[in-house]
């Protein structure tokens, strides 16, 4: 009775939405431009693609949600720093197209620095679409304040035909815990290759707390669509953080970083998973070959919670219907692999890959 | 279940912000009953101290020994011919509050007052300052010590039935200690918190309230705020109710309030439902 009249006068208060929070099923992508536009050559033959999970220009702050920390807030000088560190490596790169999650455009945490249009305008990237994972005016836990964090889609070819795909979220929590709480999505576009044509990009970031099968649900969806626009006989590259582990990982869980006790947020218990990306192993082109993976999981790990603890499982993905340069996938874990040291940048660590133009 | 009912507590109190800020302002949502305006029509001071009831953000003062108290809205009690004592009720005990309004009569035709208020919202804001479910503030930050000081000058002025009242005032809030304290970015609470990021806001009203038909009226406001070296740096608000006075001891309110203004992040404009009802006696 409790849940039915707690649900009941959550309707009723949130019926307009006073605080922002919620999404159609499908709305149109926010559209970016860099504020001073550079001239780019049309690619010869390939592009690289860049995925890249930023923690909101977090770098190695030891924030609330990883139970390592207590920080909630940065201030702009922090932020900058982090952002500069972001864009160094992002500069030696020098993708052609940049999937990102977790970038946040109008937080109180990120004293309000829009981070895709910081980016545009701090890299060789000229054009950007954003959709949002979190908004609210006020998320009211732990301090947050206003949020808008998302996942976004940066390149130096134009883009167009941007959307916000929902996606459903955890059914285990309240309405009212929904009604703040992350909405996931799929970030769906089309960036215009010169002299190539149409390349569809996806991006996506799953559920991480999901205790009731809702990221397996996200996943499979997110396979649906690169299935329909394979079907339409489009090309894509997608990806993104998946927060799952490839079939054949030696390690599914007791991860030495993963020390939060709250059942809100375990994250790292991926046993009942093993099979959840397979379909897209044996449909589509990764950017790291499963076999390559299950021989020695270690040089492809992209993610660790905290600092002190090298990079210990791999959450992030890129896949294609195209052909991605055989050899060319690669994970940017230190010096040794991929030039400069992302420690440091982010709780996540980039992959590349080359993306093959080849004619149609 | 206790991090759902922290969440909702968190929610309500963000909803109830508008509605306690405004009853910060001392009484943008109270009115003034048809009796006591009538009393003001036929002349003087000492028509002033006659049947008066809900006397609000005009430059009037309560009835000597009358109590009046809102759901919203601060507990007021006429002290003496020239003095109105006023505490918010539900904020008493978490951030403690007095205001004092001193009527000065009549100049040129118009009711002259100055109110001055003071308040020590530093144990609502480490109240606020929680981890987990409910925290409006973070918790790894320090909350100095605050007292809010409020001053204004208001003149009210009779057009027929209907009262016509303006105010300009300044509030400073010094703070003492060590102070990262972090402005909670949202309407109606942001340009009242302001001044303790800077120096001092002014704040500068237009009020106007009278009688629709019979025990119906109407209240409408304009407050304008500026925060100088403040982020956003101006707000501006208007806000418009029906009111029903039953009687001089019962009085109800519903409208509307509108915001405009100037955030860390932009600006915003907002529209909330309001609601008061206030009691007398």
């Amino acid at each position: 009775m409790r849940v039915v009249l707690t649900q009941a006068l959550a309707t009723a208060l949130w019926g307009c939405d006073p605080f922002n929070a919620t999404f159609d099923e499908v709305e149109d992508a926010q559209y970016y431009e860099a504020q001073e536009l550079i001239a780019t050559e049309p690619p010869r033959g390939e592009l690289v693609v860049m995925d890249w999970n930023i923690k909101f220009g977090g770098a190695r702050i030891d924030f609330w949600f990883d139970c390592h920390g207590d920080r909630v807030l940065m201030d702009e000088d922090e932020v900058l720093e982090n952002m500069e560190g972001l864009a160094t490596k992002i500069r030696q790169v020098d993708p052609d197209v940049l999937l990102m999650q977790e970038i946040d455009i109008d937080s109180k945490r990120v004293a309000y620095v829009d981070q895709v249009q910081w980016l545009l305008d701090n890299t060789e990237l000229n054009y950007a679409v954003f959709a949002s994972q979190w908004r609210a005016h006020h998320v009211p836990t732990d301090g947050i304040g206003r949020v808008n964090m998302g996942n976004a889609i940066l390149s130096k070819y134009p883009i167009r035909d941007a959307q916000r795909i929902a996606m459903p979220q955890i059914s285990t929590n309240d309405a009212l815990t929904n009604y703040f709480y992350l909405k996931r999505h799929i970030l769906t576009s089309i960036v215009e290759v010169p002299e190539y044509g149409d390349l569809h990009v996806l991006n996506v970031h799953t559920d991480a707390f999901a205790q009731d099968g809702t990221k397996e649900l996200q996943i499979d969806l997110f396979k649906d669509e690169l299935d329909r626009i394979d079907r339409a006989g489009g090309i894509f590259v997608a990806g993104g953080d998946l927060n799952t582990l490839p079939p054949g990982s030696a390690q599914q869980n007791g991860f030495p970083d993963s020390i939060c006790e709250s059942e809100d947020f375990q994250a790292d218990d991926f046993r009942a998973e093993e099979d959840a990306l397979s379909a897209y192993y044996e449909d589509y082109t990764p950017a790291i070959p499963l076999e390559d993976y299950q021989a020695d999981n270690s040089p492809y790990f992209t993610h660790s919670t905290q600092g002190g603890t090298f990079w210990n499982r791999k959450l992030d993905y890129l896949f294609t219907n195209g052909t991605f340069v055989p050899g060319s996938g690669l994970t940017h874990q230190n010096a040794s692999s991929g030039g400069m040291e992302t420690m440091p940048l982010s709780d996540h660590a980039p992959i590349t890959v080359r993306f093959a133009l080849e004619e149609r | 279940m206790m991090a759902t009912r922290w969440m909702w507590m968190g929610v309500v109190a963000m909803l109830l912000m508008p509605a306690l800020a405004s009853a910060q302002d001392a009484g943008s949502a109270e009115v003034e009953a048809s009796a006591e305006v009538e009393a003001e029509r036929s002349g003087g001071d000492d028509a002033d101290a006659e049947g008066r009831a809900f006397v609000g953000d005009t430059a009037l003062l309560s009835e000597v020994g009358r109590w009046e108290v809102g759901l919203f809205g601060p507990l007021r009690y006429g002290l003496s011919e020239e003095m109105e004592l006023a505490v918010h009720p539900l904020l008493f005990f978490v951030a403690p509050n007095a205001q004092l309004k001193v009527g000065h009569g009549q100049r040129g035709g118009w009711h002259v007052a100055s109110t001055y208020q003071l308040t020590y919202p530093t144990p609502l804001l480490r109240l606020l300052a929680r981890e987990g479910i409910g925290g409006i503030l973070p918790s790894d930050r320090a909350v100095p010590h605050i007292v809010s000081l409020q001053g204004e000058l208001r003149v009210t002025r009779e057009m027929g039935a209907h009262l016509l009242s303006l105010g300009l005032g300044v509030q400073v809030a010094p703070r003492v200690g060590e102070s990262q304290l972090v402005s909670i970015d949202l309407p109606f609470v942001y340009p009242r918190t302001a001044a303790m990021f800077g120096w001092a806001t002014g704040i500068a009203s237009v009020h106007m309230q009278g009688p629709i038909a019979g025990k119906l009226g109407y209240e409408a406001d304009v407050r304008a705020f500026t925060y100088p070296g403040v982020d956003g740096a101006f707000a501006v608000e208007q806000g418009a109710s029906l009111r029903f006075d039953a009687s001089q001891g019962f009085m109800a309110q519903l409208g509307y309030r509108l915001s405009y203004a100037g955030y860390p992040f932009g600006t915003m404009f907002n529209i909330v439902p309001t609601l008061e009802l206030a009691w007398g006696f």
